[in-house]
């Protein structure tokens, strides 16, 4: 293709730029013909394009155009004057570089930079001007040396280029062909455009034949072809081994600096201009993409299962059972091992009847500790930072069904003039019952607000959300807690448990502990006029009539409470609506009355509660301030049933709802009040109670001593109990007609004694015989047997420390705990001694105020222990006082049984040292002669012998009632004592 | 004449084992194939067939256990005394009995 361009063309005046001799550094020698072309300009322009061969003419003719972009470089300027008498060599033929002096430039209108410049660098010049200024100058004219060819030239004018630069040598062209000339005057304008066309518009190549243009032939040449052997040189280089092996090769230390043009050869580092362009932009790239990217994906998870297979065993058929009946090699199995069998058979009869005895010692091994470990061990404590301090537990209760769950209320440990001074802070920060959980021992669950301390409280056992509680200002206050329960139960619903909620929205209120306000509380002037001591909820079996009578409760659920109070009252509250009573309110209505948001479950007793029964508790003798009570105690318990009959309680299993609940808020469901009209009276049940008073009478020992010496041995022990402080009452609930009005009073106690040296704390009722009480006040507790009025079973001897609780164990019948001033707790147990605890345990620094007690599992029982610190201990009970023994229960029996009869006997005993004394004072006044001896009249005789009548009367139809031939209501026939 | 011993022999049985099961305490006797079917129960079905089945196994561990120990060794007997009860077991050839008797104690 280079053969076609125009000769001019191929030699381009860049091709000068590296005209430079480089080394030839092939060690092949090349094929004759064009020079060396690896570096050669015209070798690359052989090579490259014909745009780019066409630039070559376009650089030269209008370097104004192009020299900017495409003209030699600075480069050039510095060029040696050798370079530029070779860059002359590549003149185009007919075109001479040509110097100008300047008074020529001025005759000729050529002045450097003014009428040629750089970019405007041609400027025709008449023929006839150039030699009239031969002529003129002669040899000095700058045209001398081209006369000859100014003649010759064809045309009229020449064009004379100012070489700008000195390209060429010196400061002016000009140009012999009227072709050039042409070419000069007007540049081809064009070509740089359509070289932008054509990088702009991209036509795919189509393949095309090849022609050969004699391409090939160039191939060929350049092709290296090996004519000689290559030469081999050998380098030695030093090494250590070749040291010690070779040591004729010598080797010495030559100093570089030295000796470098002598033995060093090397090729220096140089910078070379040709590269100095400076790279002033640059195209580039950066694809962003992230580095990392999560994904997810769900995946289901099939419910696992496992790979079953169906079989079925093996069996006879009847025929073949038969068949192999018949088969002699099991006949003779079975004779065979006949004997064997007889023998192990029998060996086992004779061995049965002994037994190891080492597997009945020590019991059942397993559990915590073991047998041998009998202490009390520290479980848990509760205790509130902030509410807790300086206040006491007065009441601990389970949550009767919900694990876990303990409530506890605290009062301020104060006195009542101290309380009378604090009223205004005791109003303006409500007591409250704490909640607790064992899950959080942080945080109680839920505050329960009281309108004042509370004594007393306790969960009904049919309705585990309402909670009953005794004030120290006399009111019963109500709570119900349905809408918490779910609180109560989720053990995750504590405020830790921060992921129920994205972050940002927490609802605070959701983390504090809510105050739950009372929902009722009692009427002030109808209620107690003195703190509420003690309360207990009525066993749902039986329900009490405004009349005294226990009867039937068709409700089947707990409705009535039963309070005491210093006052000497002992009052008996419905907690249901009266018939038709409370009608249901609307939404709107319930909105107004009820700006707390407290459930509306008993509403219709706040504020106007009264009692339905009111028990005053008079002293027996008058004069005598009444009585104080401080504890009762019915003979009923919850889910004792005995006093049904056998198809009541059936009945009554049949009814029982297991969702329970008759508290429910009257906007939901209106009177869910049963009818109680059908109920039957239940005579079973014993409408007596004892209770445990707090003597306010005090009598001075001087007193007392004189009274002591006057009473007689046998009365001696009843008097020294009058002046006792805590009494205990035996008491009739039901009120009595008195003689002279046909009002209706509580009848007089039937009986009274103090037993205890201080206000009764505590009155309990064994868990396994109903008619035990534990008795408990000032620094000594009792054991009773209800009814056996004589003396206690068990007292004794005054301990250290003040008694504050007792409590009887749940699992063991002889078991039970007492709670002392100095905050520690002592463990009695009836069969393993009875004058001193089996163990003695502190707990506390404090002393301890309440115990209750709750079987967990029954691998687990649980104490808790309230001090007068706010704090709540719970402990749990060692397998050793949680397991009865062998026949414990029997043991227990029994030994009660024998105090039972110990005290008949001492009864029996003091009647008859009553006669004897009787019969000395007699006789003594007989021989003295004081009083004659005393002979009974006729009359006396006749009252004796009538009394006696009477008395075979009534136990005569005693035995007839007993067998069913005397109706219960008919009275016996008495005679008239006169 | 074969057939008349075998019916006499077969009403032994009968009696033997009524007189097995009038020891005291005997509340179960069974008789089965070494293969796990019984041949005679007189426990529910339901009872036979797991103890059946677990005996089985039982005896052969233990008859193979005994006869690691020694080559010229057989098991004869196994009892296996529980809180409840005793089980006897008799392992045979082809046949296995067993007798349930309960432990007076409990």
């Amino acid at each position: 293709m280079s053969g076609k361009q125009a000769p001019a063309k191929t030699t381009t005046p860049k091709s000068t730029v590296n005209q430079s001799p480089t080394p030839q550094a092939a060690s092949a020698q090349r094929r004759p013909g064009p020079p060396p072309q690896s570096n050669s300009p015209a070798g690359r322009s052989n090579a490259t394009s014909t745009t780019s061969a066409t630039k070559g003419p376009n650089k030269l003719n209008s370097p104004a155009k192009n020299q900017v972009a495409a003209s030699p470089l600075p480069v050039v300027k510095s060029a040696t004057l050798r370079e530029v008498s070779e860059n002359a060599q590549y003149l185009p033929p007919n075109l001479h570089s040509i110097f100008i002096s300047s008074a020529t430039q001025q005759a000729l209108q050529l002045s450097v930079d003014e009428d040629v410049t750089q970019e405007n660098n041609t400027k025709m010049i008449d023929k006839e001007v150039l030699l009239k200024d031969i002529e003129s100058l002669g040899q000095g004219s700058n045209f001398y040396e081209f006369k000859e060819q100014i003649q010759n030239y064809p045309e009229n004018e020449i064009a004379i280029v100012y070489d700008y630069d000195y390209y060429y040598s010196q400061n002016f062209l000009i140009c012999f062909d009227p072709l050039l000339k042409n070419f000069i005057a007007n540049p081809p304008v064009t070509l740089p455009i359509q070289e932008a066309d054509d990088t702009e518009q991209y036509v795919p190549p189509e393949p095309k034949t090849w022609i050969s243009l004699g391409s090939e032939v160039e191939i060929e040449e350049e092709r290296l072809i090996t004519n000689r052997p290559l030469k081999r040189f050998k380098i030695k280089v030093p090494s250590r081994s070749a040291k010690a092996a070779a040591p004729s090769e010598k080797f010495k230390d030559v100093d570089p600096d030295i000796d470098r043009k002598k033995n060093i050869i090397c090729i220096e580092q140089y910078e070379d201009k040709q590269f100095d362009l400076k790279k002033m932009e640059l195209d580039s790239s950066v694809q962003a993409a992230a580095e990392h990217r999560e994904n997810s994906s769900q995946t289901i998870w099939r419910y696992p299962k496992n790979q079953w297979t169906q079989y079925e065993a093996r069996t006879f058929t009847e025929e073949e059972q038969t068949k192999t009946m018949k088969d002699e090699q099991l006949i003779d199995m079975v004779m065979n091992s006949q004997d064997l069998f007889k023998e192990a058979l029998q060996q086992n009869v004779i061995h049965n009847p002994f037994y190891l005895d080492w597997n009945e010692l020590g019991g059942d091994l397993e559990g915590l500790g073991g047998p041998g470990d009998s202490h009390l061990r520290e479980y848990q404590s509760f205790s509130s930072i902030k509410q807790s301090r300086d206040m006491i537990v007065t009441c601990i209760q389970w949550h009767p069904t919900i694990r876990g769950i303990i409530a506890v209320s605290l009062a301020a440990g104060q006195s009542f003039d101290e309380r009378a001074d604090n009223m205004s802070r005791t109003i303006t920060s409500p007591s409250l019952i704490f909640m607790w959980s064992f899950v959080d021992p942080i945080q109680p669950k839920l505050y329960l607000e009281a309108p004042d301390d509370i004594q007393c409280f306790q969960f009904s056992p049919t309705d585990p959300h309402v909670i009953a509680g005794g004030c120290v200002n006399g009111q019963v206050v109500m709570w119900d807690i349905k809408e918490y329960e779910d609180r109560i139960r989720n053990p995750r619903g504590d405020h830790r448990d921060k992921d129920l909620f994205i972050p940002g929205y927490e609802d605070e209120s959701f983390f504090q502990t809510p105050h739950i306000r009372f929902c009722a509380v009692s009427s002030i002037e109808n209620g107690h006029s003195e703190p509420i001591t003690d309360l207990q909820w009525i066993p749902d079996h039986f329900q009490i009539t405004t009349q005294g009578l226990p009867t039937e409760n068709l409700s089947m659920t707990c409705s009535q409470i039963m309070t005491c109070s210093f006052d000497s009252q002992v009052l008996l509250w419905e907690t249901r609506p009266p018939r038709g009573g409370a009608k249901p309110l609307s939404k709107k209505e319930r909105e107004i009355i009820n700006p707390m948001g407290v459930p509306l479950t008993f509403k219709h007793l706040d504020l106007t509660w009264k009692p339905f029964l009111r028990l005053n508790l008079q002293s027996p003798e008058a004069g005598q301030v009444d009585f104080a009570p401080r504890k009762f105690s019915i003979r009923e318990t919850q889910g004792d049933r005995e006093a049904l009959s056998k198809e009541d309680q059936n009945t009554f299993e049949k009814k029982k709802e297991p969702s329970g609940g008759q508290f429910v808020n009257p906007v939901d469901e209106a009177n869910k009040s049963i009818s109680q009209a059908k109920a039957k009276i239940l005579q079973k049940i014993d409408t007596f109670f004892y209770v445990g008073t707090e003597n306010t009478n005090k009598i001075r020992i001087k007193d007392r001593l004189y009274y002591f010496k006057r009473s007689s041995p046998g009365r001696r022990f009843d008097i020294n109990r009058r002046f006792r402080d805590g009494q205990l009452v035996y008491q009739d609930w039901m009120p009595q007609k008195e003689s002279d009005s046909t009002k209706f009073s509580t009848p007089k106690a039937a009986w009274s004694s103090g037993v205890v040296d201080g206000p009764v704390v505590a009155l309990k009722r064994s868990p396994f015989f109903k008619d035990v009480l534990l008795i408990a006040g000032g620094w000594i507790f009792q054991i009773w047997r209800e009814k056996v009025h004589s003396g206690s079973l068990l007292h004794t001897a005054p301990l250290k420390e003040k008694i504050t609780d007792v409590e009887w164990s749940p699992t063991r019948p002889g078991v039970f705990f007492v709670s002392k001033q100095n905050g520690g707790i002592d463990v009695w147990d009836l069969i393993d001694r009875t004058h001193a605890p089996s163990i003695s345990q502190s707990i506390s620094n404090t002393a301890l105020t309440y115990l209750s007690i709750k079987t967990i599992s029954s691998k687990q029982q649980l104490l808790a222990a309230g001090d007068s610190n706010g704090t709540v201990h719970i402990l749990e009970i060692p397998q050793s006082l949680r397991q009865p023994i062998n026949q414990e229960l029997q043991v227990v029996t029994n030994y009660l049984q024998r105090e039972t009869e110990r005290r008949d006997f001492v009864k029996h005993r003091w009647n008859l040292r009553e006669e004897e004394k009787r019969e000395k004072e007699r006789l003594a006044a007989m021989k003295m002669g004081i009083a004659p001896s005393h002979i009974p009249t006729q009359d006396e005789i006749d009252i004796r012998m009538k009394n006696e009548y009477n008395d075979f009367i009534q136990f005569e139809f005693s035995v007839l009632q007993e067998m069913g031939l005397r109706d219960e209501n008919e009275a016996p026939v008495i005679v008239p004592a006169n | 004449m074969s057939s008349t011993v075998v019916s006499t022999q077969q009403a032994e049985i009968e009696e033997t084992m009524k007189r097995i099961q009038t020891h005291k305490g005997v509340h179960g006797f069974v008789v089965m194939s070494n293969d796990g079917s019984f041949v005679r129960s007189t426990i529910d079905n339901s009872t036979t067939m797991s103890l059946t089945g677990l005996i089985r196994t039982l005896s052969d561990k233990a008859k193979s256990c005994v006869r690691d120990l020694d080559p010229q060794n057989d098991l004869t007997f196994l009892r296996i005394r529980t809180k409840k009860q005793e089980i006897l077991v008799a392992p045979d050839k082809d046949y296995l009995t067993i007798v349930l008797q309960a432990n007076e104690q409990h």
